[in-house]
């Protein structure tokens, strides 16, 4: 019974893989870090041109259309007065686009901070006047928010995120909290804010320039940089969307030397002390 | 010097995590997987003698044999590595090779366990194989967490006179 009836080994490798594993994690970690990179360029790219051609009048509208949500905003403080003063002087000196206008709001917070958003307006916090700067250093960091506002770095940036996110999610976003897209999306992540830097360097660049135009001389450009620099520890420049401080301390003296701009000079006091 | 390192450290922890899960996987996995496929080569080997037929209809005995319905079921789990490598192949399409291996022990293994159980009957033939597959997933997402596989027939026993 059952006679004839035979019981091979069956032959390996035919439905199991002979390949190493790693063989083929590999190929796919390199092809999809390739193609993210490659991708987030691109949009990026295109996202951060379309965000320049929008009008600084459309800026103005949506600011205007948004802050008209809240109670409207109570006329300039004395300390706004100043500082939209200086920031006057810093435009007369350094002329904005045709059509473009900063207005400065001063905010109730402890961190030296200033920062500009759409429409031209520029905040800044509370902590950064009552930091001991200079009229020259404080300058410098207003001239910095106006240079974000004059080179569009502000509608391009969002535009260019836009972009970015809608991209992703259509590309990645059927993948359901996957381990490797949650990699993929931190690559994106980490590929943009090297775009952010960059920004923050022209910025730094045409800040400089202003600077100079107004006060003749580049002295205390820096010192608001090392105040922070000696108050904060290191940060990764790697995960974070400015330079590392020391690196812009250093690119500011760079480039004095290289317009042969005066790094001393008369330091005014600063107006709110 | 601490906070320099310290600070590294944080900023770079979620790679160094999913590395160090990758690696534990890939290497634990790999373990498991030889040492699963050797049990299964040289249990087959044992239980060559017991022929597993899938064909409905039993061989002629001399007198009719005693039937049984004989089971073999097992869950195997993929690793980490497998589901990292595993997800990154669903954006490029192909052979999941990652997971091939899985449910080829899988398999195997059932066929192996439903082979035992006749043994243990002293069956010599089983008839009506058949192989089902299943995956178990945990939740949230289409990650293929494990695999069940399950194999049936009808063990045939020699009647003794």
């Amino acid at each position: 019974m059952g006679e004839g009836y035979e019981n091979p080994a069956i032959p390996e490798g035919i439905n199991a893989p002979d390949e190493h594993p790693l063989k083929e994690f590999a190929w796919l970690s390199f092809g999809a870090l390739i193609i993210v990179i490659a991708l987030v360029w691109l949009i990026a790219g295109l996202g951060y041109l379309a965000g320049s051609l929008i009008p600084f009048e459309t800026e103005t509208r949506i600011m205007e259309a948004i802050e008209s949500l809240d109670a409207p905003s109570a006329p300039l403080s004395l300390r706004e007065q100043k500082l939209n003063d200086l920031a006057q002087k810093l435009i007369a000196a350094d002329p904005l686009p045709q059509g473009m206008s900063v207005v400065l709001r001063e905010i109730e917070a402890r961190e030296p901070n200033a920062f500009a958003t759409l429409g031209g307006r520029v905040y800044v916090t509370t902590g950064l006047l009552d930091m001991p700067l200079s009229e020259n250093a404080l300058a410098m960091a207003l001239a910095h928010e106006i240079a974000h506002i004059r080179a569009r770095h502000v509608i391009s940036s969002l535009s260019r995120g836009l972009l970015m996110s809608l991209t992703m999610n259509a590309l990645f976003g059927a993948q359901e909290s996957s381990i490797a897209s949650s990699m993929i999306g931190q690559a994106g992540v980490t590929t943009e804010l090297t775009f952010s830097r960059s920004d923050e360097e022209e910025a730094d660049r045409l800040a400089l320039k202003t600077l100079y135009n107004c006060y003749g001389h580049i002295a205390d450009a820096t010192a608001f940089f090392e105040a922070v620099a000696a108050e904060n520890g290191l940060a990764v420049e790697f995960l974070s969307t400015h330079p590392d401080l020391r690196k812009r301390v250093e690119a500011i003296g760079k480039r004095a030397k290289e317009n042969g701009w005066p790094t001393q000079g008369e330091i005014t006091p600063s107006p709110f002390r | 010097m601490e906070t320099a390192i310290f600070t590294y450290f944080a900023a770079f922890f979620p790679f160094i995590s999913i590395a160090g899960f990758l690696i534990v996987g890939f290497l634990a996995g790999r373990r498991a997987e030889k040492s699963h496929y050797d049990s299964i080569v040289s249990r087959e080997k044992r239980l060559a003698a017991i022929l597993a037929f899938s064909e409905k209809t039993p061989p002629p005995f001399d007198t009719p044999p005693v039937s049984a319905l004989v089971v073999g079921s097992v869950v195997i789990s993929s690793d980490y590595f497998k589901n990292f490598t595993a997800g990154l192949r669903n954006l490029f399409g192909g052979r999941m090779r990652s997971y091939e291996s899985l449910l080829d022990r899988a398999r195997r293994e059932a066929i192996l366990r439903m082979k035992q159980e006749a043994d243990e009957l002293g069956a010599r033939y089983i008839c009506n194989v058949r192989i089902e597959t299943s995956p178990i997933t945990q939740g949230g997402g289409n990650q293929i967490v494990c695999v069940e596989a399950y194999a049936y027939g009808t063990a045939l026993v020699k009647r003794r006179r």
